[in-house]
């Protein structure tokens, strides 16, 4: 797989970012769910950061389109490329990289955080959504089924939900209680906190961390789910509420207005 | 024969091989009911299906089949991986001389993509998608022999009507198929062939992949590859909403003995020219833009070989095909071309 991918980085990097890029996502009104919708926002803030204009396109069947079964990807000129880690490799082989001033033990570092988000809050928003069977029957299972007609909403739902019960028990978490889900995530969040300290960016400059870290913290902040409190504990630690609305003012409220 | 049958057989199709197991409960409520399952597994397809037959006392031809089936495809020429998984509700049943069948069927149907060097049109017909639709086929079949006859008309019209009875999946399909036979001196046979299809969707969402028709082949028009005529991105065949193709062929049975029991029985040699066309219709054009274009950009193919009567329900043919009418993309067979099926134009 990686060889793959690699080898389609390298053909890539022939031609130039193309003109008509789309990042490919599914809807957000009425479909999309906290974890893909997080992931989907931290691909558009990479790629903003990057300055790569991208046409975001909503398809209530984005998932089955990826070719690793997972929102978002990108369809840049023959290329389809999806999640944040390879299409920030697809990203470096156009000649656009946002850690390449980093030194070694920085980039290490970086690996490093990026698997923590993924591993506790990916993981949570994942636990949330399926495990929890008040939210899942409320929210997931309902909005997951809802471009399919009936029976295939509940069949659909139902198979994904079993397949992510299924990671989270291979990954120990299914049997967690909520108690020690809100643990997880506030031991995550001061984890990242501590390393963000008084700066703007965790790196200096804006990297494919920040835009995992937003992606994830401001779909946290924003989301009310019922019977947890994520928006508080995150609100414990200030320094990322403004580190949030900073890259939300700097690459999204901003690039909008300058649009109108 | 008792109640209860297995069967193993092993088929060797186009680039495929496939393994099949079944069982058969004959009269099984002793009313000449049948329950029939079966599980096929293939390099390219795997399948499971049970059926149960049952036919009106008295009347054989009247009878109604329940099916279950789950059967998953390989589509090269495409790009595209499918499986499906369904239930069909068929009733047959003869009037005059013409067989009717009434079918419904619910099917879930799953697309992706073979590889991921699909072209995107086809990544974008990914997904679930549930077709539930009516079907109504009509068949005439005044010809002596199903394979190899020599006189005699066959016509069979189809349509289907999907979205009526639940699922997403919304259009209007026509199908026809036409074949007039005519003895000449010294036992050859002139025969030819129409047959023509019409896809119409209903709604915003144009047709799907899994709907649309395919045409070329050695079972269709000959002197081209298995599916590859028409609309195509990349290397990927999308299929079209609308064809038509139409087939002459002059049977022979020289060199084989005319009339001699086996050898000259089961052999013919053939003379063929096919032609046909496949495109997508945009609806904005009215009738009179859809038949020029469908009668624009022909594709024809002419050639001679040798035919093969497997029973009566298979045949076998090698060709040598001359591919003359082309259009761009079309992938041609120029020369010698193998073709095995139980459907021929």
């Amino acid at each position: 797989m990686l060889s793959v991918e690699s080898l389609a980085s390298q053909m890539a990097a022939a031609e130039p970012w193309p003109e008509n890029a789309s990042l490919y996502q599914l809807p957000t009104d009425d479909q999309i769910l906290l974890s893909d919708a997080a992931s989907c926002l931290a691909v558009q803030t990479f790629l903003k950061m990057c300055n790569l204009p991208v046409l975001v396109v909503f398809r209530s069947s984005a998932e089955s389109m990826s070719p690793s079964g997972k929102v978002p990807f990108i369809h840049a000129g023959n290329h389809v490329v999806s999640e944040l880690g390879p299409i920030v490799q697809f990203v470096r082989a156009k000649g656009h990289s946002l850690s390449e001033s980093l030194n070694e033990q920085e980039k290490a570092e970086m690996k490093a955080y990026m698997e923590l988000v993924n591993n506790s809050l990916l993981t949570a928003e994942l636990y949330i959504l399926w495990c929890d069977k008040n939210v899942s029957s409320l929210i997931s299972r309902p909005r997951y089924g809802s471009p399919f007609p009936f029976p295939l909403d509940t069949i659909l739902a139902r198979q994904k939900q079993r397949e992510i019960v299924r990671r989270m028990k291979a990954v120990g978490w299914a049997e967690k209680t909520r108690e020690q889900v809100h643990d997880e995530v506030d031991q995550s969040c001061r984890a990242l906190s501590q390393r963000l300290g008084n700066h703007k960016y965790f790196f200096g400059s804006p990297t494919e961390l920040d835009a995992l870290v937003f992606g994830h913290l401001y779909s946290l902040l924003t989301t009310d789910i019922p019977g947890y409190s994520i928006p508080e504990i995150i609100r414990n630690y200030p320094n990322l509420t403004n580190f949030c609305k900073n890259i939300d003012t700097h690459f999204f409220l901003q690039s909008n207005t300058s649009k109108v | 024969m008792s109640a209860l049958t297995g069967s193993y057989n092993t088929m060797v199709g186009n680039n495929e091989g496939s393994m099949a197991i079944g069982g058969k409960l004959s009269n099984m409520l002793g009313r000449a009911e049948r329950l029939v399952a079966q599980f096929s597994y293939g390099t390219k397809e795997t399948s499971y299906g049970l059926s149960f037959f049952k036919p009106q006392t008295g009347c054989f031809e009247r009878n109604i089949t329940f099916g279950l089936f789950d059967v998953k495809g390989q589509f090269p020429w495409s790009s595209v991986r499918e499986v499906d998984r369904g239930v069909s509700f068929d009733f047959n049943f003869p009037v005059w001389r013409t067989r009717h069948t009434v079918r419904w069927e619910a099917v879930w149907r799953e697309l992706s993509c073979l590889s991921r060097t699909a072209s995107f049109p086809v990544r974008e017909e990914s997904g679930h998608s549930l077709k539930s639709s009516l079907a109504h086929t009509m068949v005439v079949d005044c010809r002596d022999s199903t394979i190899l006859p020599s006189k005699g008309v066959y016509l069979k019209v189809n349509q289907e009507l999907a979205g009526y009875t639940g699922g997403d999946i919304r259009f209007l399909k026509e199908e026809m198929e036409l074949q007039l036979n005519r003895s000449l001196p010294w036992g050859c046979v002139l025969s030819s062939s129409l047959w023509g299809g019409l896809l119409m969707p209903f709604g915003e969402r144009p047709s799907c992949i899994a709907d649309r028709f395919f045409l070329g082949g050695p079972t269709t028009i000959r002197g081209f590859n298995m599916y590859s005529i028409g609309p195509y991105a990349e290397s990927d065949f999308l299929g079209g909403d609308a064809y038509w193709a139409a087939g002459l062929h002059l049977y022979t049975p020289l060199p084989f003995g005319p009339g001699r029991p086996g050898f000259g029985d089961i052999f013919r040699t053939h003379l063929f020219i096919n032609a046909g066309n496949l495109c997508s219709l945009d609806y904005g054009e009215g009738l009179r833009g859809h038949v020029s274009r469908l009668g624009s950009c022909l594709r024809w193919a002419y050639g001679a070989g040798v035919v093969l009567r497997l029973g009566n329900i298979a045949r076998l043919e090698l060709n040598y095909c001359f591919p003359t009418g082309v259009q761009l993309g079309d992938r041609i067979c120029d020369g010698v071309q193998f073709g095995a099926g139980i459907r021929f134009l």
